[in-house]
């Protein structure tokens, strides 16, 4: 085995070292995940809890407005909670990644592995409480007689590829920007909150009739990807042109971070 | 035999500026903005270093700090790349700058272990093995299910030395880690680190402050000063060339004129000879203590001396108060006499504290130094030389024969 240490030119993700050092990454996530369960009260009990009670909100609101999801058939209260959970998915993970380098400081300053662990078990932490959260969905869908297709087996991993690959590439991004911005994490919100009115979380995207718009609006790959999710659940239409921008546009977003997070992996331990 | 760490014309810069921990956007824009012009200053933390270190050897690396010390163990363990030279490990390295990093409090001793165990760079397997091992070793069998924040700092301290102590690695590089603890654990976590090394033949680059490790554990050892090496040979030479530095001109120290404390203010440390400045050991040795007192808060109201050799051992500590001398408001010249023939030839510190009846006003540590010389006069000659820190006392002596 033979390490050489040389001034740090740029280089894309080191797959090589990132599979050598995975014990790592289980334990970091294993950690986190491990402390969330042990200091809250409510515990589990609240990640189910939430996106019920924004659930409960929307069809109140639904109620109200006489809203409409159009010609589809499913019930509002089961197509607006795929939506919160995915969602909820994606905001706890861009907040939790955005954070992850500052809030392990000590540790990048005392020991070395791949810095992009802090953002990827920052990303796993959510995905498990998503998962949780998931369990209520299933009795849920059968008291309202949903059965979702076979695709599902192959639609999921996809929905979770393409989101995991937004929140890395956003998350990563705001990650190293935060060490040196400190300002940057009270924007933050003001994103997340702008991505819920501009996906389709409560309502559905054929709401948007404009052609040119509907483009523009399928460039916020959560468009796509909540689409996705809700065609492999409920069967409803997909619009193939919007998915192909969304998917185009996860990719470029995954790398812009990535690049981003490289370029400045090596003076985090200096200016963390 | 190949060299198990080459390092090559190695070299850190730092710009002063990124000393400032983080910017606000706000920051930069009005840097931006701003007309006056920016000097970018850069300093070298580490200029143009080359070594080479064999299998097992123990090297320290010592020297003041902002030397460079912990900047090349750094670069070493891959935390913070260098800017120029390169670096070459042959072997797996474990690096350990702190004692217990990423324990969480909330976590047992067990699933801290785990988890920093794996940030060391164990395999979970390797946990599982050695986990009887790690906990013996740390003595926390009763308490290893208890979440660590009801450790005490000592069994913190232990087990993260536990974990460390277990790693599997053919270079250890160790920051310091002897800087924490109290005595028995330093004994401990240096028995131990001679021991591993010492059986499975580990090569170790340790950086500390204390002479006495160091000269223990290690061979060898690097001086830094001012990010070059000064100095890379015989232990014993490198740590009295380092004394002998570090001790050049500390006879007089004059206390910072902000540093304000309650009650009293000292003016200046200095220690001399009657009748110049080299001290030699016929001489009677004046340590003078300038002080200005505001109150006087209690009887028991005092100075004390602590006297230390060259390792930082400590030899003896001493008062005034004992000797029914007492501190006045206003000016104060406190003088204390240390008989000649008394401390053999080499470099001792002295350290001053004010105490009320308890409680520790004020320290000044480290700060003053001086050296003691061997005089033409003396009629023992040699036999000072041969070391210890007591002028060759006058005993009485017996024999009986038949």
């Amino acid at each position: 085995m033979e390490i050489i240490i040389k001034p740090k030119k740029f280089a894309f993700l080191n797959l090589k070292e990132i599979y050598e050092h995975r014990d790592i990454l289980f334990f970091l996530t294993w950690k986190d995940i491990k402390i969330k369960y042990k200091q809250t009260l409510l515990g589990f009990s609240w990640i189910i809890l939430q996106p019920l009670l924004i659930t409960f909100v929307f069809v109140l609101f639904s109620k109200a407005i006489n809203f409409s999801l159009g010609d589809s058939k499913v019930p509002y209260t089961i197509y607006v909670l795929s939506g919160i959970l995915l969602w909820n998915l994606f905001s706890s993970a861009i907040i939790q990644t955005s954070n992850s380098i500052v809030s392990n400081a000590h540790i990048i300053k005392k020991i070395y592995f791949p810095r992009i662990f802090f953002p990827i078990s920052a990303l796993f932490v959510s995905t498990f409480d998503f998962l949780i959260s998931f369990i209520i969905y299933i009795p849920l869908m059968s008291y309202y007689k949903i059965y979702p297709s076979f695709s599902v087996i192959y639609i999921f991993p996809l929905v979770y590829l393409l989101l995991a690959m937004l929140i890395l590439g956003i998350g990563s991004f705001f990650a190293a920007l935060n060490v040196k911005y400190r300002d940057v994490k009270y924007t933050l919100p003001f994103l997340i909150q702008l991505f819920f009115f501009i996906s389709p979380v409560f309502y559905a995207h054929n709401l948007i009739e404009l052609n040119w718009l509907k483009n523009l609006y399928y460039a916020n790959p959560l468009t796509g990807i909540i689409e996705l999710f809700r065609h492999s659940l409920f069967n409803t239409p997909l619009y193939f042109h919007g998915l192909k921008i969304s998917i185009i546009f996860s990719i470029i977003i995954f790398f812009t971070g990535i690049f981003y997070f490289r370029k400045m992996e090596n003076i985090l331990a200096d200016i963390t | 035999m190949k060299p198990i760490i080459t390092v090559e014309s190695l070299g850190k810069i730092y710009r002063i500026g990124t000393l400032q921990s983080y910017y606000t956007l706000r920051d930069n824009i009005l840097d931006t903005l701003s007309l006056k012009k920016k000097t970018k200053t850069f300093i070298k933390a580490l200029d143009n270093i080359s070594f080479e270190v064999y299998p097992g050897e123990k090297i320290g690396i010592i020297g003041k700090n902002g030397a460079g010390k912990t900047t090349l163990l750094k670069i070493l363990s891959r935390i913070t790349p260098p800017t120029e030279g390169s670096a070459i490990l042959r072997g797996k390295v474990a690096s350990l700058l702190e004692v217990g990093t990423g324990f969480h409090g909330e976590l047992t001793g067990r699933e801290n272990i785990f988890f920093n165990g794996a940030i060391l760079g164990m395999k979970r397997d390797e946990i599982k093995r050695k986990l009887d091992e790690i906990v013996a070793f740390a003595g926390i069998e009763k308490f290893l299910d208890t979440p660590v924040k009801h450790y005490s700092s000592g069994m913190q301290m232990r087990l993260g030395f536990a974990i460390a102590a277990h790693l599997e690695a053919e270079i250890l590089l160790f920051d310091e880690i002897l800087a924490v603890g109290d005595a028995e654990f330093q004994d401990k976590a240096l028995n131990r680190m001679q021991s591993v090394s010492n059986q499975k033949g580990r090569t170790i680059l340790f950086v500390s402050h204390n002479m006495t490790a160091i000269l223990t554990l290690c061979e060898k050892v690097i001086y830094l000063e001012n990010g070059n090496i000064s100095f890379f040979g015989k232990t014993t030479d490198g740590v009295n060339l380092y004394i002998s530095k570090i001790s050049e001109t500390n006879h007089y120290y004059e206390i910072n004129e902000y540093d304000v404390y309650k009650y009293l203010k000292i003016l200046n440390i200095s220690v001399k000879s009657e009748f110049n400045n080299i001290i030699t050991l016929s001489d009677v040795i004046e340590i003078i203590i300038d002080l200005l007192v505001y109150e006087i808060p209690s009887e028991k109201f005092h100075v004390t001396l602590k006297l230390k050799d060259f390792l930082n051992n400590e030899i003896f500590t001493a008062t005034h108060w004992f000797k029914n001398i007492k501190l006045n408001i206003g000016y104060n010249k406190l003088t204390c006499y240390l008989p000649s023939k008394f401390l053999n030839v080499g470099y001792y510190c002295i350290d001053v504290y004010v105490f009320n009846v308890n409680e520790c006003i004020l320290q000044i540590k480290d700060k003053v130094r001086f050296r003691i010389h061997d005089s033409k006069k003396d009629s023992l000659g040699w036999l000072y030389n041969e070391g210890g820190i007591l002028y060759p006392p006058d005993l009485t002596w017996k024999i009986e024969y038949k």
